[in-house]
């Protein structure tokens, strides 16, 4: 998974920002919904959205709209949330890998 | 530099990427994350285009855009969100703002959209043109001060002269200066202000007349001074008193011969930009002392705008204090009531050395802290530590002065005197926190720390008695 931005040698800076960043922001995302705190979680969601695709990550950005979805709804599972918790961590985990 | 961009938007990381992208574009950018913040910084400064996001946290963006729009007319408000909804599209150009853009849009996009909405005229896209007259409402008063200084604008209105605005502190020079220009042929151009006791002399060069690539360590790319910015408009030179005297010379040479030369620049290029310079400063004085060159002065002076300070048009507390309670209210989302007969006489017995940005600041706090929507002098006061029954609970508070030794020294003395008095006091309050000095004070650091060198204080001592 590579920003639309990686060629692009004004960005790149900007970009190894967010990358080192991200990890530590989800882990801040994954506490609070262990910890009751499903709100914050839905919040913390919206902006790694928002960060993300301004970031020039489309694919994680739908991602974390999915997991703001889940949680916002009532009626999603804990399993369903787990889920795409684990699908986010992955692709975090491939990008700090890629670096960018 | 093409515009100055407020971005409004909660997360850090969103603000910094596009404040970045909008400085490799020509563009200056200031950073708000809350609603608050925007509103603060509309009512301090003119923006070209405010970027709005939706989500603000707790906030919703939307509910800012009506402050923009009436306080900031002549700015784009172009909605950068994650919510990709054209029905919330078309909600937000209903409501007014003149783009919409999802996050992850190409930047390169957005700030091509935002160059075209930044040529179009004003009034061409739909919102109205410049009112001429619009500029009275922004100079609230019915004294006869303040209707001369009004009288002087309305006769400035249809010539180009250079203005020079005196008055103390907190008195509104920015205000007066904005009313001349929106009072101007000039009102739909750009309108910039620049503060000369703010700005280091090494960066102050550039930022009046620009820089080519190369000049010198930082200057990364070409970059276009303030004055070229709003060469068909209006350029405020704030505390003109404090700019250096080798820029002085360089700005006297502009306002002569209408041309810039860029710092590395080989060439010059022609400007029309008018000038409007302001300072708190007795500028004869400043002369007199070889601080301020006498050429430039008389080239500035060619009409002078005197604003009266508070203590002259005490009449006008009672329109001032309704204005800055309605605006609270509204910020607060509070109910606070008009002042009693007997509050507002307090108020009025008071000499506001602070001027009007003092008494905004006691209506802020008489709004903030109100019990039963009633507002308390007690608190509108806590800054002098005068107590509810009017007793002054410190000495130091003391706002008449007239067994003050000053009274009988010569008037530049005694300027200096109160000066350094006022200084050492608030520095003993603050505990020699230069930052809360300048918030009470309502004064630049760059400003504070040329006083603190004129009259030997030492700001460390002040620190170490905390």
């Amino acid at each position: 998974m590579k920003s639309i931005f990686q060629h692009d040698e004004f960005y790149q800076s900007i970009l190894r920002s967010f990358a080192n960043d991200l990890p530590g922001m989800f882990a801040t995302l994954k506490a609070s919904y262990t910890n009751g705190q499903r709100i914050a979680a839905r919040d913390a969601s919206h902006k790694l959205a928002g960060t993300s695709a301004t970031f020039g990550y489309p694919q994680l950005a739908r991602d974390f709209q999915v997991l703001e979805m889940l949680l916002d709804q009532s009626e999603s599972t804990s399993e369903e949330i787990l889920d795409a918790m684990k699908q986010l961590e992955e692709m975090i985990n491939s990008l700090s890998k890629e670096g960018l | 530099m093409n515009g100055h961009i407020l971005l409004v938007d909660d997360d850090e990381k969103v603000l910094e990427f596009y404040s970045a992208a909008l400085s490799r574009a020509g563009y200056r950018s200031k950073q708000c994350s809350n609603l608050n913040a925007m509103r603060d910084a509309i009512s301090e400064h003119s923006y070209d285009a405010v970027f709005l996001d939706l989500n603000l946290g707790g906030e919703n963006g939307l509910d800012g855009l009506p402050y923009v729009l009436k306080n900031a007319p002549f700015s784009k408000v172009i909605v950068l969100t994650s919510q990709n909804s054209v029905n919330k599209a078309v909600e937000c150009m209903e409501r007014g703002a003149s783009w919409y853009f999802t996050k992850g849009t190409d930047p390169n996009e957005i700030i091509a959209k935002l160059k075209s909405l930044l040529e179009k005229p004003v009034g061409a896209a739909g919102t109205g043109g410049s009112d001429q007259s619009a500029w009275r409402s922004t100079l609230i008063g019915e004294s006869k001060p303040i209707l001369e200084t009004c009288s002087t604008i309305e006769k400035l209105k249809d010539v180009d002269s250079t203005v020079l605005i005196l008055g103390e502190s907190g008195t509104g020079k920015e205000v007066v200066a904005r009313a001349i220009h929106q009072s101007s042929p000039r009102a739909q151009m750009r309108f910039e202000a620049i503060n000369c006791a703010a700005i280091p002399e090494n960066l102050l060069e550039s930022e009046l007349f620009g820089h080519k690539r190369g000049s010198f360590t930082d200057a990364k790319q070409d970059r276009k001074g303030i004055f070229e910015i709003c060469s068909k408009g209006t350029l405020l030179l704030d505390e003109i008193g404090d700019m250096p005297l080798m820029l002085q010379t360089k700005l006297l040479r502009v306002l002569q011969e209408r041309q810039i030369m860029p710092v590395g620049a080989s060439t010059s290029i022609p400007v029309e930009t008018r000038v409007i310079a302001a300072t708190h400063r007795d500028m004869t004085d400043e002369v007199k002392s070889g601080r301020f060159r006498e050429d430039l002065y008389y080239r500035l002076n060619v009409v002078v705008v005197n604003i009266p300070a508070l203590r002259h048009r005490k009449e006008d507390i009672g329109l001032l204090v309704s204005y800055f309670l309605k605006k609270f209210n509204q910020r607060f989302s509070k109910t606070v009531k008009e002042p009693s007969r007997a509050t507002l006489s307090r108020l009025q017995s008071y000499d506001w050395p602070g001027n009007i940005r003092e008494l905004q600041n006691a209506v802020e706090r008489g709004v903030v802290l109100a019990i039963n929507d009633e507002l308390d002098i007690s608190h509108m006061f806590s800054h002098l530590n005068i107590s509810r029954h009017g007793e002054n609970s410190s000495d130091e508070g003391q706002h008449t002065f007239e067994n003050n030794p000053a009274f009988d020294m010569p008037l530049t003395d005694a300027k200096q005197a109160f000066e350094k008095a006022y200084i050492t006091r608030l520095l003993k309050l603050s505990h020699g926190n230069i930052a809360e000095l300048s918030r009470k004070s309502g004064r630049y650091r760059a400003d504070l720390y040329r006083m603190l060198e004129r009259y030997h204080i030492q700001i460390d001592e002040f620190r170490n008695k905390s």
